[in-house]
């Protein structure tokens, strides 16, 4: 089954330890024998309202292809830890490659 | 002569737009493309109704879940003053 993840994470954190954290979820997914399609760096964007009293926050986006199980327990995983402000995920019929419109190097093209 | 007046009032009446995200070349409604979004809802942030766009009813239905999708990734603001 595809899937399209978007994590957010607190604006406090530095961007080197955004970066860490969001490698070791793709390690996770890795690991468990799923496949990663595609993944995105939105950079520090600020959000349209406040989340658990940050303003900013680090956009990151994955589409892979794994089971529901990993998802489920990265789900428990965030709920735990207080620098993920969101984790949303839907399903996907197909892998879009080319950069969405949020994408960091998209705008810097402009 | 009663025929041909009765086609011009219904020309101006009954003419309707088209929707204008279903044309070729119509950008996909994704809840990425915020900035397609952003036109689709009011300065406070709620969602236009379709009767004022004139976007179609399958669009209208894509558009109200990639805005709520959105909302919830803090990129579209549920109320803004």
């Amino acid at each position: 089954m595809l899937y399209e993840s978007v994590f957010i994470f607190s604006g406090q954190m530095s961007p080197k330890s955004a970066e860490t954290k969001f490698s070791s979820i793709t390690e996770k997914i890795n690991k468990s024998g799923g496949k990663i399609h595609k993944t995105e760096s939105w950079g520090l964007r600020s959000l349209a309202y406040k989340i658990k009293k940050n303003s900013k926050g680090y956009y990151y986006l994955i589409n892979s292809d794994c089971d529901s199980k990993v998802l489920n327990e990265l789900n428990n995983l965030v709920k735990q830890d207080d620098d993920f402000l969101r984790f949303f995920n839907i399903k996907i019929k197909s892998v879009d490659k080319s950069p969405s419109q949020l994408d960091e190097s998209r705008i810097e093209d402009q | 002569m009663k025929n041909k007046a009765f086609d011009n009032t219904s020309s101006k009446f009954l003419s309707k737009r088209s929707c204008p995200l279903s044309v070729k070349n119509a950008p996909a409604v994704d809840y990425k493309n915020i900035y397609l979004l952003k036109k689709y809802t009011t300065e406070k942030g709620k969602i236009l109704p379709s009767r004022v766009t004139q976007v179609s009813t399958k669009k209208q239905k894509e558009l109200t879940l990639a805005i709520k999708r959105a909302r919830f990734l803090a990129l579209l603001p549920y109320v803004s003053n």
